[in-house]
């Protein structure tokens, strides 16, 4: 472990490592499901959160300052998605559409995805953030403009086209019924 | 049923559909061991590079060019044969030659102490070695730096709503395609450089995002400085770091990249014919880990004026 100097700093690191510990405690279920919708893979899934995490707490004297500290670690979460996209769109030869026209997850067979998850990977990556963050995470647009480095109206335009799409491929959504129904049968709680 | 209520019944049901999928998902022990150990290495990683950084920076000899000069005389303006375009698209309403004067002249006036900038002889636009004859390619800026061509590369293709859209030579469709049911239109930017002269290759590294056919275009900027990027960390054959972006040059004339509590001088955006954005080009000293917990774009109007800010380190876009 770290080399924790004085006294006074000794004290101060283990308040903040004790901090940390619980946050982490309390919000790594919370994060992974986030990250789970992010990816679509649950191994992912907690390495996307593990990294973000580990972001965190190299930073965390400075972050536990935050006002709002689930904002920041949320938008590291994004950061670190984006970043994996950027990595692979730079190591990967890209092949054609897979036969079906889709875009399977790995480790996982397709029989065993929900229609809505299937659609949710079709969205484009930042499409597919703003649904979770606003529909999931039920930020409000402006939040979600705020993890996202964007503006409002980008969120609001990236939603409607995000929901467009939902509606049109394997999702429909059943809004007088206050549930949504998968091609796959699954339904929700009305 | 009104709007508002129909909302309301939207999020909840997506929210419930989405609790649905996560609700029996495994999820592991809590890891925080290993987080805790990783933060600390990570840590000391970022104390480490920031101390090598700095004596690095204390022994470099003064090289070539200040921060990024704009070209060959400091002030942002290009010279003989810098500017120029190559469209190698086989689509239309992409300009060939666009105009890269910058819309304003900015006094140099250093703030980031003995910035010294050189680049390698090699750019690492080779990553793509030939141009896709099915793209619309504008080279909206260029210059030069102790040498050196720099070129700032769009490059603007069509590609399958379900293949991972990238720059280079796979999966691209031809322009003609743009706005037909099932495809998505990219628009991808990035800096090359290296000992050729520009205007030959259009090929380069670039980062970029798409719009879905319903879209037909590239995505407008709809916040006065809504995109930037920044090359990664410094390696030997990227021993520069850099700052690309696009902002709405209707108010935005000028931008200066603020790392700490240090500026760089303000540089000018650069325009492209019928479009209403402008792009900039800020080349800084190897940025350290210390360096990205603290950055970010400044923007600044005709009068100087700060227009907008956008933190680099969290991606908060701030308003002014």
């Amino acid at each position: 472990m770290r080399d924790r100097g004085g006294g006074g700093a000794s004290d101060a690191d283990a308040e903040a490592d004790a901090e940390f510990q619980a946050y982490m405690a309390a919000r790594w279920p919370v994060l992974v499901r986030t990250a789970f919708l992010l990816t679509g893979d649950r191994f992912l899934a907690e390495d996307l959160a593990q990294t973000a995490l580990t972001r965190v707490y190299a930073s965390w004297r400075r972050v536990r300052r935050a006002d709002d500290v689930d904002a920041y670690v949320r938008r590291v979460l994004v950061n670190a998605n984006a970043g994996r996209f950027r990595k692979r769109r730079v190591a990967e030869h890209l092949v054609a559409a897979p036969a079906d026209g889709r875009m399977h997850l790995p480790h996982e067979p397709i029989a065993e995805r929900s229609a809505l998850m299937a659609a949710l990977a079709e969205l484009p990556a930042r499409q597919r953030a703003v649904v979770v963050l606003r529909y999931w995470e039920d930020l409000s647009e402006r939040e979600v403009a705020a993890v996202l480095g964007c503006s409002v109206g980008t969120v609001k335009s990236q939603a409607s086209k995000a929901l467009a799409r939902l509606r049109t491929s394997a999702v429909l959504v059943d809004v007088d019924r206050g549930s949504i129904v998968a091609e796959s049968g699954r339904r929700e709680p009305e | 049923m009104s709007d508002e209520s129909e909302h309301d019944d939207l999020n909840q049901a997506l929210h419930n559909a989405f609790g649905a999928e996560v609700a029996d998902l495994e999820i592991g022990a809590t890891p925080v061991g290993a987080v805790m150990k990783a933060g600390d290495t990570l840590r000391t990683k970022r104390r480490l590079t920031t101390v090598s950084g700095v004596a690095a920076l204390a022994v470099l000899p003064v090289a070539a060019v200040a921060i990024f000069a704009g070209g060959t005389g400091g002030n942002g303006k290009l010279g003989p044969g810098e500017a120029g375009g190559a469209n190698h698209g086989k689509g239309p309403a992409v300009p060939t030659a666009p105009a890269t004067v910058p819309r304003t002249t900015i006094p140099p006036a250093a703030l980031i102490p003995s910035p010294t900038v050189t680049l390698p002889p090699q750019g690492v636009g080779v990553l793509y070695a030939k141009p896709n004859p099915d793209d619309a390619y504008t080279v909206v800026a260029s210059g030069t730096i102790g040498g050196q061509h720099w070129r700032l590369v769009r490059d603007l293709f069509v590609a399958s709503l379900y293949v991972a859209p990238s720059p280079g030579p796979d999966n691209h469709l031809p322009m003609s395609q743009r706005g037909r049911a099932g495809t998505q239109a990219c628009d991808f930017t990035g800096l090359q450089w290296g000992d050729r002269p520009p205007g030959t290759l259009p090929d380069f590294s670039a980062g970029g995002g798409c719009n879905p056919a319903a879209d037909g275009d590239v995505e407008r900027v709809t916040s006065p400085m809504m995109q930037a990027s920044r090359s990664g960390t410094p390696t030997k054959d990227l021993p520069v770091s850099y700052f690309i972006g696009r902002v709405d040059s209707s108010k935005i004339t000028s931008v200066a990249v603020i790392i700490g509590s240090k500026s760089t001088t303000r540089q000018p955006i650069y325009s492209v014919p019928g479009e209403g954005d402008g792009y900039y080009v800020v080349f800084v000293p190897p940025l350290t880990f210390q360096d990205e917990e603290s950055m970010g774009v400044t923007g600044y109007d005709a009068a100087g004026h700060v227009v907008a800010h956008l933190d680099m380190s969290t991606r908060a876009p701030v308003a002014h």
